[in-house]
């Protein structure tokens, strides 16, 4: 939708304008073993395209979930994952470290040098590890939104699907 | 046994009875939407007969939730007969019964009004969003005085021509199509698929909205499904979005 695109340049307004979730939680599978959640954020009154999306892996070895803002295409993600993530081109100035063995934070901060003038980056390499104290979805999910000024609302909960009642 | 006497004391409390002016006040176990006890009143009549009355908890419960219910009988009055009562103003009341009837009259008037206060909740709630796309037509009418056109054909990518509920002249040769969207998954892919098929006409004159209803609950995915046609705004939000287009315009 030609609204909802957003050129390289336009990201950081987008990230520091505020946003509200809307709608009611729904956890569907993707067919690959992981259960999904989306959400359109509401700027200014609007539902324009961008979305929130949540992803929850039941049996993966490493994978816990992913938190993702999508405008599209992902624009910045939380992956609680205890796997290796190589980054490219660190700023090692920055605290940010090559190799990665437990949950982090792909921000559009760390990973808009990717973009070029028209498009934007089709993945997220840079990442860094996110607080220990971060353990649960919810946890996550309000770290996440505070980082990108979203709101949620007060009466929205998020819990993890749960197994065997799943659409 | 010492639990069974406290067990007993407890729920004895739950259900009351009270001398009040009126007669005597029974607070039942049945509970209203709101989580509050159904009481009844048990008035005397003539002779030893007596009447039991919700006192109109019912209708007050619906109107404390906020709903207008000018005429009670006529709201819930086709319930009541159902179950062998009788609606006296805004009260659901038991015919004229001896007192052994009465134990009886309370279940079933305190039953009575629960359920009717369960009823118009959903009911009138359903009919309030029904008026909704009434609500959204006022509203434009307000914003754009005689602009507002009402189900005009516009034509999409694929020369399929869409009627969409509100048409707006913003001036210039731009038109503001608004389409009113309902929790439904006709309405909703219905209204997604026209405003995408128009969406791909590419026809810079074109503004396109789609309103939601959001006194009630919609499902996250319905929402991001409808914006892949065109922009959505909650009807809360709709005023002041619909005075942004004005003011752009």
């Amino acid at each position: 939708m030609s609204d909802a695109a957003l050129a390289p340049n336009e990201i950081d307004q987008f990230l520091a304008a505020r946003k509200v979730v809307v709608g009611l939680l729904k956890w569907v599978s993707d067919g690959n073993g992981a259960q999904r959640a989306v959400f359109p954020l509401m700027i200014a009154g609007e539902l324009l395209g961008p979305t929130l999306e949540l992803k929850h892996y039941q049996s993966h070895p490493t994978k816990s979930f992913g938190i993702m803002i999508s405008v599209p295409p992902v624009i910045c993600r939380l992956d609680f994952d205890y796997g290796m993530h190589v980054n490219t081109d660190v700023d090692e100035q920055g605290g940010m470290i090559y190799v990665i063995r437990q949950p982090h934070y792909h921000s559009w901060r760390d990973n808009k040098r990717f973009a070029i003038a028209s498009s934007l980056p089709k993945k997220l390499p840079n990442a860094r590890i996110i607080s220990e104290k971060i353990r649960k979805l919810d946890q996550a999910l309000r770290w996440f939104c505070g980082e990108n000024n979203i709101e949620l609302p007060s009466n929205l909960s998020i819990d993890p699907p749960e197994t065997g009642l799943l659409v | 046994m010492r639990a069974f006497e406290d067990i007993k004391n407890s729920i004895g409390d739950l259900a009351r009875i009270e001398l009040s002016e009126g007669g005597v006040v029974v607070s039942t176990h049945c509970l209203y939407p709101s989580r509050g006890a159904v009481p009844v009143i048990v008035r005397g009549h003539i002779g030893d007969r007596f009447v039991v009355s919700d006192a109109g908890g019912a209708i007050d419960e619906a109107k404390s939730s906020g709903l207008r219910i000018g005429n009670p009988p006529r709201a819930i009055g086709h319930l009541v007969r159902q179950l062998g009562l009788e609606m006296d103003g805004a009260s659901i009341c038991s015919p004229i019964v001896p007192i052994e009837a009465v134990p009886a009259y309370v279940l079933i008037v305190a039953n009575a009004s629960k359920e009717a206060s369960h009823w118009l909740l959903d009911h009138w709630k359903a009919k309030a969003v029904r008026n909704f796309k009434e609500d959204l037509g006022r509203l434009l009418e307000h914003t754009f005085l005689k602009e507002v056109k009402f189900e005009e054909k516009i034509y999409g990518s694929s020369t399929k021509a869409y009627k969409f509920d509100f048409v707006v002249n913003l001036g210039g040769g731009k038109k503001l199509l608004i389409d009113a969207v309902y929790n439904e998954a006709s309405s909703i892919y219905a209204r997604a698929i026209a405003n995408l098929d128009v969406t791909r006409a590419e026809n810079a004159n074109l503004v396109q909205r789609m309103v939601y209803d959001d006194r009630e609950d919609w499902d996250a995915s319905n929402l991001v499904l409808l914006q892949v046609g065109a922009p959505v705004v909650p009807f809360s939000e709709a005023p002041s979005v619909i005075e942004r287009i004005k003011a752009a315009s």
